[in-house]
């Protein structure tokens, strides 16, 4: 429902207008919104008005509106004067509190269809009976769920929907304590940067404005409405594997999870093979700091010795002296793709089998 | 304003990684402190943990004096710009303004005194009524600075809040940054990767790589005292000449002899290499390309220092030169006035100023002359 204080905000404004009170009930008499204090024995009168065949009355000095919502008789408001204006002002004002109402269960209906439509809670055939009704039309979307980091308060919800509120093509709701989740129309966002450029703005938005500690996940372009779930999940997945390989990032695109989403669906058994085949029986617990910072730059620039050397301020020589330090304690040539790889992969099986550990760890007894 | 003191702080990813080690830095009241680096050196992290948006693995943050590594981002009085900033297209530069304090529940008539006067500080008070759309980037960015100032913090962050502007706006928006500061009295966190932004902005930097911080000093004593050949290396543009050589010492005087050329050191550079034992081992010679010239004044002034070499490359700026040539493998870079007859492939002779060498130990990469 629509909450009394933005009835009540409403009947002020038009007062300060207008000069004229304003007070508004529930059809039953029960008091909602008024800018003065109107008497207690107005139930009675209130009642016999809503239940008379007049559209509006003028009785105790007041002119008596009634307001329809969708056919239904939904308040009775009053404009406490006798003159022409004042009939006129009410009249204005039961169109004011109409529209609002409306607009507020338009708005009401969007969000729980469009929560309905994220969670795959809904039949297709009804999903798009509901859209056209609510004139939600086919668009391309991707889903971007923004995790918020200890206790979720509505400055969050606030500040994301104040970024898309004059956009009647994207969607802000929520579905858990965790979370808030933005369903986008990219039809004018072509290029994954786009994408890429938009949770980036979410984070740094949120980080601003909200300070708190925010990621976002996103998922893959959807064209139509049942897909959105989809792109939810997928959005969530993005999330969850980014805990546990790009722990550092704070937007995850599900697109370019790459080989860490393989590796999160391995189980334990075949992670551990797979590392004993790697590293014999003497799988390493920890590496030197400095050696996992070359290797990681090394990935990065495509095992690409001189840009590597450049980026990290070393001289090329002394890159060469730590890949091959590298080469001697692991026994994998990370120069050569092969080995490259092996190495990559094995990393991040031993990054996904600590993060499983941890979370046994945090399970209950009784639980595991 | 306010004074931060952060004291062994680091940072340690659940997976091991280690963004920030052991950082120690004392911010004064109303300082504009700089955090430069390469990417993936700490500094956002770090600036992050300050914010409260990431958690302080080891170590003491202080604001004012309190402790407040377990206190929430929005009880830490500070505020932040980022580089990604939207306004909301909805709300005129007011509203946008005031959108936070509104949030926050704050009295209407105290909104209205903030925003205003953040708006007359950033020249927006004219602007109050107009939509995001209709402002010029340059607009829009002092919005997205009004948001922050509003709040009345103790301390300002930023990172790279200039990143997303074009090169002209940029160094527009530098400048206002700059008078901001002044006007505000702030103490003001910056973080960039950009080194021309972290030198005409701060009155101290920090210069961080692989999580550890470098060298923390003064612009010009940064750009003229490099504590290694990382800081060397990184500040200044074009970069600062490397090149091995091996020092000789004779007497009282030390000479570095790379390829067939020699240049004898001024004797206040050659005591400390004669202190440290460097007689004939190898060390790395720094030299920035401003302070290798190739007129006749130079040659004549620097003789201790002039060379032979072969131009390889030509590139005319306006009002310099960019000479590149190759000595003893390495590649070097001299900035020349354009007036310069040096054409590409002529065979020149440059000129160091002896007095602006610096010397490196090879094995510390630490400064042996400063």
């Amino acid at each position: 429902m629509l909450s009394n204080h933005k009835l009540q905000v409403t009947l002020e404004e038009i007062k300060e207008i207008s000069r004229i009170d304003l007070a508004l009930f529930s059809e039953k008499g029960k008091l909602q919104a008024a800018t003065y204090e109107p008497g207690e024995d107005m139930e009675g009168a209130i009642c016999h008005f809503a239940e008379s065949m007049a559209e509006s009355q003028m009785l105790a000095g007041c002119h008596f509106f009634k307001v329809y919502i969708e056919n239904e008789l939904e308040y009775v408001l009053l404009a406490r004067a006798v003159s022409e204006e004042a009939y006129m002002i009410g009249r204005l004002a039961v169109c004011q509190v109409r529209s609002l109402v409306c607009a507020y269960r338009e708005q009401f209906d969007r969000n729980s269809f469009i929560q309905n439509v994220v969670l795959g809670n809904m039949l297709v055939v009804d999903m798009y009976n509901k859209a056209k009704k609510l004139h939600i039309e086919a668009a391309q979307r991707v889903v971007f769920v923004i995790e918020v980091a200890g206790k979720k308060d509505s400055i969050v919800v606030e500040t994301v929907r104040s970024m898309f509120v004059d956009s009647t093509k994207d969607f802000v709701t929520e579905v858990d304590e965790q979370s808030v989740v933005l369903v986008k129309d990219v039809r004018d966002m072509e290029s994954e940067e786009d994408l890429a450029g938009m949770a980036k703005m979410l984070v740094d938005n949120l980080h601003a404005e909200a300070m708190v500690k925010v990621r976002v996940g996103y998922g893959n372009r959807v064209n139509l409405l049942p897909e959105i779930a989809r792109s939810y999940q997928e959005a969530k997945l993005a999330l969850e594997v980014g805990r546990i390989f790009y722990i550092e990032e704070d937007m995850v695109s599900y697109g370019n999870l790459g080989i860490g989403r393989l590796i999160y669906q391995l189980p334990a058994s075949l992670c551990e093979m797979f590392l004993k085949e790697v590293f014999g029986e003497k799988i390493p617990a920890s590496f030197d700091e400095e050696l996992m910072i070359t290797i990681n730059k090394f990935f990065e620039n495509n095992l690409n010795i001189s840009e590597t050397a450049r980026q990290l301020y070393v001289h090329r020589n002394t890159l060469v002296y730590r890949l091959e330090r590298i080469e001697k304690s692991l026994g994998l040539d990370v120069r050569t793709f092969e080995d490259a790889m092996l190495f990559k992969i094995a990393m991040m099986v031993i990054s996904h089998m600590d993060y499983q550990k941890g979370l046994e760890g945090e399970k209950p007894e009784g639980k595991k | 304003m306010a004074s931060l003191s952060l004291k062994h702080i680091g940072k340690k990813y659940p997976n091991g990684f280690e963004a920030v080690k052991d950082f120690n830095l004392e911010i004064e009241d109303k300082e504009f402190i700089i955090f430069v680096g390469p990417s993936g050196c700490g500094k956002s992290t770090t600036l992050r943990m300050v914010a409260g948006l990431e958690e302080i693995s080891s170590g003491e943050l202080s604001i004012d004096g309190k402790i407040v590594n377990d206190v929430e981002p929005k009880d830490r009085d500070i505020a932040m710009v980022f580089q990604n900033y939207a306004l909301y297209p909805h709300m005129t530069v007011f509203d946008n303004m005031a959108f936070g304090l509104k949030l926050r529940k704050v009295p209407k008539p105290e909104i209205k005194k903030k925003v205003e006067e953040a708006a007359k500080i950033l020249d927006l008070d004219k602007l109050l009524d107009r939509k995001p759309k209709a402002l010029s980037g340059g607009q829009r960015q002092r919005v997205a600075m009004g948001r922050a100032i509003v709040r009345e913090p103790k301390v300002f962050l930023m990172d790279e809040p200039l990143s997303n502007l074009d090169a002209k706006l940029r160094v527009q928006m530098r400048a206002e940054i700059a008078s901001l500061h002044q006007r505000l009295g702030a103490t003001i966190i910056y973080v960039t990767h950009d080194q021309v932004e972290a030198m005409t902005l701060g009155t101290r930097i920090v210069v961080l790589k692989d999580g550890v911080i470098q060298q923390v000093d003064s612009p010009q004593k940064l750009y003229n005292e490099p504590d290694n050949l990382f800081v060397a290396g990184f500040i200044g543009s074009p970069q600062m000449n490397f090149l091995d050589a091996t020092c000789k010492v004779e007497g009282e005087n030390v000479s570095l002899k790379f390829g067939e050329n020699t240049i004898v050191l001024p004797p206040a550079k050659g005591k400390k290499l004669i202190a440290g034992g460097y007689n004939g081992k190898t060390v790395v010679l720094g030299i920035r390309p401003e302070d290798i010239d190739d007129s006749q004044i130079a040659l004549e002034t620097h003789k201790d220092g002039v060379f032979s070499t072969k131009v390889t490359g030509y590139e005319l700026l306006g009002s310099e030169v960019l000479l590149y040539y190759t000595i003893n493998g390495s590649s070097m870079t001299a900035k020349v006035d354009s007036r310069t007859a040096a054409r590409l492939g002529d065979s020149i002779k440059l000129a160091m100023d002896i007095e602006k060498v610096h010397v490196f130990d090879k094995e510390t990469e630490l400064t042996i002359t400063h």
